[in-house]
């Protein structure tokens, strides 16, 4: 066997391989230039295939921008060169993953990409550097193991998020994973669903105080909940909607103060019809689903969506998307967990000695990172005590245990992840869960276990003691890979984390739970809104150069669900950040009131306090006197934003139609392929899908919620399009039309390759008039 | 039985003095080559803050250089990725003299202190492909010939041995050659 699509032909569902075939088609038919950048774009991001900085085959030096000369001249998207490398995002729904798939994911980041894997703030994997070419072979691969990439990016429901903890913490209502793991199943792909502006994000948690769920920055956040009803428990959800970070942050509104959880899949349904179609389409900036509630106010939005509740066709009965069974996709290893609430309370029983915990003696890479100090691995101290502290939680569920493996910058080598997933099964069942603070998180541990998985765990590097500590921050990929970044977030995480182990950075023991998170810029991946200390890149001119700044942002939480946003204080040079950070935490430290948080402290202490104790930081040095301060962090060039490209966050947006005619062009050569394999029934079969395809496409711009079954398409052709005569060609008049109206039979004694031929010539002559009849409309459209 | 035509495979001689090691004068070094070399390379990315990965890699169109750390031993990396020949043996002789070619600009660079010193007697073959060269004593077998073929093309008279690491189902296929 010598390709992935036979080796995995047993493996692999019918649907999956068909989906995934049907886009290495899609790959072919863009090399011959059959489909246009802005749907090929839009296809691949809905396959999770995203773009990444130097994609426009162009790279500033520092000095000069050079010309990258990728070999291929073809384009993937609008200004995006075929050859350049790319993200591909893994969707991991609510981070639950098997150590099977483990396995796989560190194969395919050793074989396709560059032995990174990276964790998201959305559960996800990222890896970078992929070929679009290698894309089908990876999601076979990844299909193999049950896991699809599938609406990760694009203007679709992205991953769906959920407390990793729910089914053993104490403050948890119940498990919210059988809930959003029915949400993922019933949402993926759903018709509904396909025609949005924007992105589109859910998030369920198991409580409303802690922190692992963040439902109030979603677009729909369900926060569980029961209420007692003629004496028995019923599960449902507080829900809140239209959340969101970005330029402009928006905390969500409250929809339901209970919704029973029979209601969850009905209330997803009508939103997303509502905002499919309501939402703005047009102005990017404007189209996510906070803005039409904004809008509308939350009494109109919500009179809306119970209507839709009420009124929305039902789902066809056998359809793809009928309701999925409520699955139980916890485990206990032991069969012993109890169903109900322990009292036991998770957390650490013992304290570390903050401020002693971080020594090191040694330098250079073969005492690990960046030639500098560093206490994990390697022989140097990561003490069981603090690592039992920080990362170690009782469950409910006495005598269990949950372990986070604190991941710097959220990533882990594929050897790692291996060696990993083959140690696990000595301690838990067989799932571990990713979490939205980019770490992984093991369930069920029993306490007799403890000591020597923290040992297995150090012989992989794995034992940081990091967990929940300032050192455990929360970074997008910024200037590292992203097409808008502007200052380097990845380099200013890294080296704030260098100066912490190394004791550069003088960290009073008050600030060991502090959060910080940050972004290259201001749309917020690295979500620096809710961090008690949250930083996003900026630039600023001094003389005739740029400087890589960030904004700092105070006064934000991760607690009730990310329930408040920081504010921006003062832009700091990037150069300036650590020793900000360091008076912060100091000033924090000799001021605060007992027990005083930080969001509190920066209230009572005001703006004008914090700009009189940073202000002389924010001076920029001439370029002759400092040349360093005008380069960022983890890089080695002069800082420039010329790098910045146009991102793909916001998808395309490609209508029904546009998608329609694709998916007729993808079919018309595989009907072609088919003919030349004398597969004469399965030719016939494509060409008259490939009409289908391109009616219903003309069709759903009229009715959205039209069934696609062929007599059903090709009655609604006929009275819309043929009795109208709007299909008419000026001269052929409702002869292409009939193609599909009356179309041939194939017979298998009598139908000959000529006569497959023929339809597969008419089928492409109908799908030439549908997109004549799109032109014909657009020309009359008014602008 | 023919002969794949692997094109994803990793080069890696390791680095004698590796505690002397600083990755980021490969970070510089490799940020320089971006412009000045004729290969297309993209891009610097730094992982100098995990374990048992790469350090530091230069991303190419058809390889990356990379400074590696993978099961503990630092060592200079061509990762072969890509190609428009079309036979094993030739994409192996090419990425072996590309390796020899930029091991010499890393010894030769006098701008790392101290001196990186490149052992360039041993050698570590693995295979980024595990449907054509899976972890097997059968693919051993298979590539075997074609390995000693293409590593005599290019280290002439040199003597040397290749013994494959222990066939595992869960890692690459991974040769050690140790060249006399």
């Amino acid at each position: 066997m010598h390709t992935w699509k036979e080796h995995l032909a047993a493996t692999i569902s019918r649907d999956e391989a068909l989906g995934i075939d049907g886009f290495e088609t899609t790959i072919n038919l863009k090399k011959q230039g059959k489909i246009e950048d802005k749907v090929f774009a839009e296809t691949r991001l809905r396959r999770g295939v995203y773009g990444q900085r130097y994609d426009n085959g162009h790279r500033n030096d520092g000095a000069m921008d050079r010309v990258i000369p990728f070999p291929s001249p073809l384009t993937k998207g609008p200004g995006t060169a075929w050859d350049a490398p790319g993200m591909l995002r893994i969707k991991i729904p609510f981070g639950l993953l098997t150590t099977q798939q483990m396995l796989e994911l560190a194969n395919i980041a050793e074989e396709y990409s560059d032995d990174i894997l990276h964790i998201t703030t959305r559960q996800d994997f990222q890896l970078h550097y992929i070929h679009i070419e290698d894309t089908p072979d990876i999601f076979r691969r990844l299909a193999g193991v049950g896991i699809t990439t599938l609406e990760a990016c694009g203007n679709t429901i992205r991953n769906i998020t959920g407390c990793p903890t729910a089914s053993v913490c104490a403050e948890s209502a119940f498990d919210v994973t059988p809930y959003a793991d029915q949400a993922f199943q019933y949402l993926l792909g759903h018709p509904d669903c396909q025609d949005f502006g924007r992105k589109f994000k859910i998030a369920f948690s198991g409580c409303a105080d802690k922190p692992c769920g963040l439902a109030q920055m979603h677009d729909i956040g369900f926060i569980a909940k029961t209420v007692t009803v003629d004496g028995k428990t019923q599960n449902g959800f507080r829900v809140v909607v239209g959340g969101g970070l970005g330029a402009v942050p928006v905390q969500a509104k409250e929809f339901f103060d209970f919704m029973p959880a029979d209601d969850l899949l009905k209330f997803c349904r009508a939103t997303a019809r509502v905002f499919a179609r309501y939402g703005e389409k047009k102005n990017r900036n404007r189209a996510r689903m906070k803005f039409l509630i904004n809008d509308w106010g939350i009494e109109k939005f919500k009179e809306t969506v119970l209507e839709e509740m009420k009124t929305m066709p039902a789902e066809p009965v056998g359809a793809r998307h009928a309701v999925p069974v409520l699955a139980n996709t916890t485990s206990d290893p032991s069969n012993t967990a109890p169903n109900s609430l322990a009292t036991s309370i998770p957390g650490s029983a013992q304290q570390s000695n903050f401020s002693n915990t971080h020594q090191s003696t040694s330098v250079a890479v073969d005492e690990h990172a960046h030639g500098k100090k560093h206490e994990h691995g390697h022989g140097m101290p990561c003490p069981y005590t603090d690592w039992r502290a920080n990362n170690v939680a009782a469950q409910r569920q006495p005598g269990f245990y949950t372990v986070t493996i604190a991941l710097p910058l959220g990533d882990i080598t594929a050897n790692q992840l291996r060696k990993l997933a083959l140690i696990l099964p000595k301690y838990i069942n067989d799932t571990i869960r990713t979490s939205v603070e980019q770490n992984l998180v093991l369930l069920w541990v029993k306490e007799s276990d403890l000591n020597a998985l923290h040992d297995d765990l150090k012989k992989l590097d794995l034992h940081h003691a990091d967990y929940g500590t300032i050192m455990d921050m929360t970074a997008c990929p910024g200037t590292d890979t992203c097409k808008l970044g502007i200052s380097s977030s990845r380099g200013l995480a890294a080296e704030l984390r260098h100066q912490m182990i190394d004791g550069k950075i003088n960290l009073p023991a008050s600030a060991k739970n502090l959060k910080i998170k940050m972004s290259g810029c201001f749309n917020s991946c690295g979500q620096h809104h809710i961090a008690d200390i949250g930083f996003y890149g900026v630039a600023r001119k001094v003389g005739d150069y740029m400087v890589p700044f960030f904004q700092l942002m105070l006064g934000g939480q991760t607690a009730d669900n990310a329930g408040s946003y920081g504010l921006a204080a003062m832009a700091i040079p990037s150069k300036a950040v650590p020793k900000a950070l360091e008076r912060l935490t100091k000033f924090y430290d000799e001021k605060k009131e007992a027990s005083e948080n930080f969001q509190k402290f920066v209230e009572r202490q005001g703006k004008v306090a914090i700009k009189n104790l940073l202000d002389d930081l924010t001076q920029v040095p001439a370029y002759d006197a400092d040349p360093t301060c005008y380069t960022d962090w983890g890089s080695a060039r002069t800082f420039s934003k010329k790098d910045i490209g146009i991102g793909e966050c916001a998808g395309e947006v490609v209508s029904k139609l546009d998608f329609g005619l694709a998916e007729a062009e993808r079919q018309t050569f595989a009907a072609q392929v088919a003919l030349e394999s004398n597969d004469l029934k399965v030719a016939h079969d494509k060409a008259q899908n490939a009409m289908l395809s391109a009616a219903v496409g003309l069709i759903s711009e009229r009715d959205a919620d039209t069934k696609t079954d062929y007599a059903t398409i090709k009655n609604k052709f006929q009275t819309l399009f043929v009795d109208t005569q709007v299909f008419n060609d000026p001269f052929a008049g409702d002869k292409f039309a009939k193609f599909f109206t009356n179309p041939r039979v194939f017979d298998a004694n009598k139908t000959d390759k000529a006569a497959t031929r023929e339809f597969i010539e008419e089928a492409i002559l109908f799908i030439e008039a549908c997109h004549a009849y799109n032109l014909k409309k657009e020309s009359v459209t008014p602008s | 039985m023919p002969v794949p035509v692997i094109q994803k495979f990793s080069l890696k001689f390791p680095i004698k003095n590796s505690q002397d090691v600083r990755p980021e004068s490969f970070f510089k070094i490799f940020n320089a080559w971006i412009p000045s070399r004729p290969e297309i390379f993209i891009d610097v990315a730094d992982y100098s803050h995990v374990t048992d990965g790469p350090l530091t890699v230069l991303i190419g169109h058809y390889a990356d250089l990379v400074l590696d750390k993978t099961e503990n031993t630092v060592g200079f990396v061509y990762r072969q990725k890509r190609t428009t020949e079309t036979s094993f043996e030739k994409i192996l002789a090419k990425s072996l003299k590309q390796l020899l070619h930029y091991a010499k600009l890393i010894d030769d660079d006098a701008s790392i202190t101290p001196r990186v010193l490149i052992d360039k007697t041993q050698l570590e073959i693995s295979f980024n492909d595990r449907l054509l060269a899976p972890n097997t004593a059968e693919a051993f077998k298979v590539l075997d010939p074609v390995l000693t073929k293409s590593l005599a093309g290019v280290f002439g008279g040199t003597k040397f041995t290749i013994t494959p690491a222990a066939f595992n189902s869960q890692t690459r296929l991974t040769v050690k050659v140790v060249l006399k």
